[in-house]
């Protein structure tokens, strides 16, 4: 009865909310557990087949998923750097400013196809501007192959950051300005250095805005297809993530494997959004 | 006096260095799409074309039916603008009026129904479009991507609607407004230039995403798509390629630094105050 009157006293509320949770209901969850379903059909049955044909996968399910787990934390430490970086610089009031940080957020309005072209001529496996640069300096020998191997990994993360920092950079730009200037004002009469008001003010006033940041590129990150479908394109050498080999077997038509990778993939996904919520739950519960 | 020009020198090569950073793979694009033929098939191009020459855009004028997969592009990413703001915005006004741990988890909520690759949702959705007349059309596209751009759009909205006091329509309701006077006439007003930023943004998704708009709609393609097909049949670096890029990024780039104005800290930062 009680929730009863709550949802008439709220009506509107929830009247506003239901479209949005309706809509990411059929568009993403039902297709969600669509796909789970058919991972685990075999011509109308239920059987684990699917998932024993993952183990006849090249390169093993194991590898890419350990490339998965492995590529994200890398390429959002090399985001989350650049970020931070250009928001502490973007948060002194020098002249210049208000253009050098319209400069910072070109990237972001950059389609990925286009910024994976761009970098395609930097990271060439001869004589692309990378290598020019690396040979000039005198850092290497011979050609890196920038779209092999593990260093395909650093190729993607450092054209991905390029693209995606900026937004993450205003988030964090956005977390700075909120913090009181007094607290800093009171810790330098104190006689804190500038490293210790960092560590003891900046950080973890920013923390929401970083948690925020992280998990929203985390998404991204862990089913990153487009930049690297271009940029290392079919390349034999690429070692893969689950959702590039995902794209793979379903070029190759098989509906139900990649249905059971996808499976793999999601379930590793939740494994991390429960530690996350768990983490950010101890923690929230601390400091706010 | 010494002390606060070296910070200051300090502060001009570091800000120097990132906008190198971001700006050398803009000005590739620039290169390439007006360098002669002749230069641009090489892994490295001359930094400093010999001659500017337009014929990269030519071509595409020409051979490509360029405007009407521009107008394609152009009615999704509006479509896409559309679907989120009237999805997003009476979600956000109700997330940002929950109780702050509440709102945070359903945030985290939407985020979390993404983190399935696209193309597992594009398969199942593309199937579904057929059956309504959908594949092939912007408004299919757009109704795929929107389920994408959402959370972001509603995260940016709650931003938006937490940065305006609640006692703005509290005290209209106290003078006889109802409640969805009160959202229309003052939250909704105040909230307009979050709206704005929001649906830039999800005008810039829409813009940028290829995987799901392939799959809907193969035959009818968006700029992004067009590209990608060219780059996937080994044409790859083709100065169609680039001059198609050109176009794409141009109009695009004014709308970023549009956005930049208006998106302030208070929007963004926001739904995590």
């Amino acid at each position: 009865m009680r929730i009863v009157r709550q949802l008439k006293n709220n009506l509107m509320e929830v009247v506003f909310i239901l479209p949005l949770l309706i809509f990411i209901g059929i568009l993403n969850i039902y297709p969600i557990i669509q796909g789970i379903n058919l991972s685990f059909m075999l011509l109308g049955k239920y059987s684990l087949y699917n998932y024993y044909q993952l183990q006849n996968y090249t390169p093993s399910l194991y590898t890419v998923t350990v490339n998965t787990i492995a590529f994200v934390p890398f390429a959002l430490a090399i985001e989350f750097f650049l970020a931070l970086f250009t928001a502490l610089l973007l948060n002194r009031s020098i002249r210049g400013r208000s253009v050098f940080r319209s400069i910072i957020m070109l990237p972001y309005g950059v389609a990925t196809v286009v910024s994976a072209i761009a970098f395609s001529f930097i990271f060439s496996a001869t004589n692309g501007y990378a290598n020019e640069i690396l040979i000039g300096i005198g850092l290497s020998h011979s050609q890196v192959n920038w779209t092999s191997g593990y260093i395909a990994f650093f190729s993607i993360a450092v054209a991905d950051s390029w693209k995606t920092f900026p937004l993450i950079m205003l988030i964090l730009l956005g977390g700075l300005q909120m913090i009181p200037e007094s607290q800093y004002e009171a810790a330098a009469i104190d006689g804190a250095s500038q490293l210790q008001q960092f560590v003891r003010i900046t950080l973890p006033n920013l923390y929401p805005f970083i948690m925020i940041a992280m998990i929203i590129r985390a998404v991204s990150e862990f089913n990153i297809l487009s930049l690297p479908l271009i940029l290392v394109g079919s390349n034999v050498q690429f070692l893969g993530t689950l959702s590039f080999n995902l794209y793979e077997t379903f070029s190759l038509g098989s509906a139900n494997i990649s249905a059971a990778v996808a499976t793999v993939l999601l379930s590793i996904v939740m494994v991390f959004v429960l530690i996350y919520i768990y983490v950010s739950g101890k923690l929230g519960s601390g400091s706010r | 006096m010494n002390r606060d020009i070296i910070r200051k020198s300090l502060w001009y090569l570091a800000m120097g260095v990132m906008a190198f950073f971001v700006l050398f793979p803009i000005y590739l694009i620039f290169l390439v799409a007006f360098a002669p033929p002749t230069e641009i098939f090489r892994p490295n191009p001359a930094l400093i074309p010999s001659s500017l020459n337009p014929y990269s855009l030519y071509v595409v004028l020409k051979y490509y039916h360029f405007l009407s997969h521009f107008i394609l592009s152009l009615e999704t990413a509006f479509i896409v603008s559309g679907i989120c703001i009237a999805l997003g915005a009476p979600a956000a006004y109700t997330i940002s009026r929950m109780p702050r741990r509440a709102s945070y988890l359903v945030i985290i909520f939407l985020f979390v129904t993404q983190m399935i690759p696209e193309i597992q949702i594009g398969v199942p959705l593309a199937s579904a479009m057929a059956k309504l007349h959908l594949l092939n059309t912007s408004l299919g596209i757009a109704l795929a991507q929107s389920s994408i751009a959402l959370p972001l759009v509603t995260y940016v909205l709650v931003g938006a609607f937490r940065s305006i006091p609640t006692r703005l329509s509290e005290s209209a309701q106290i003078d006889g407004a109802s409640k969805l006077q009160a959202f229309f006439y003052i939250d909704l007003q105040l909230a307009l230039t979050g709206i704005f930023v929001a649906v830039i943004l999800a005008w810039l998704f829409s813009w940028d995403e290829f995987i799901l708009a392939q799959l809907i709609s193969p035959l009818h393609t968006t700029i992004p798509v067009l590209i990608y097909q060219n780059i996937a049949r080994g044409q790859g670096g083709l100065p169609a390629d680039d001059a198609f890029s050109l176009i794409m990024t141009i109009p695009v780039i004014a709308l970023v630094l549009i956005l930049q104005k208006y998106m302030r800290s208070n929007i963004i930062a926001g739904a995590l105050k």
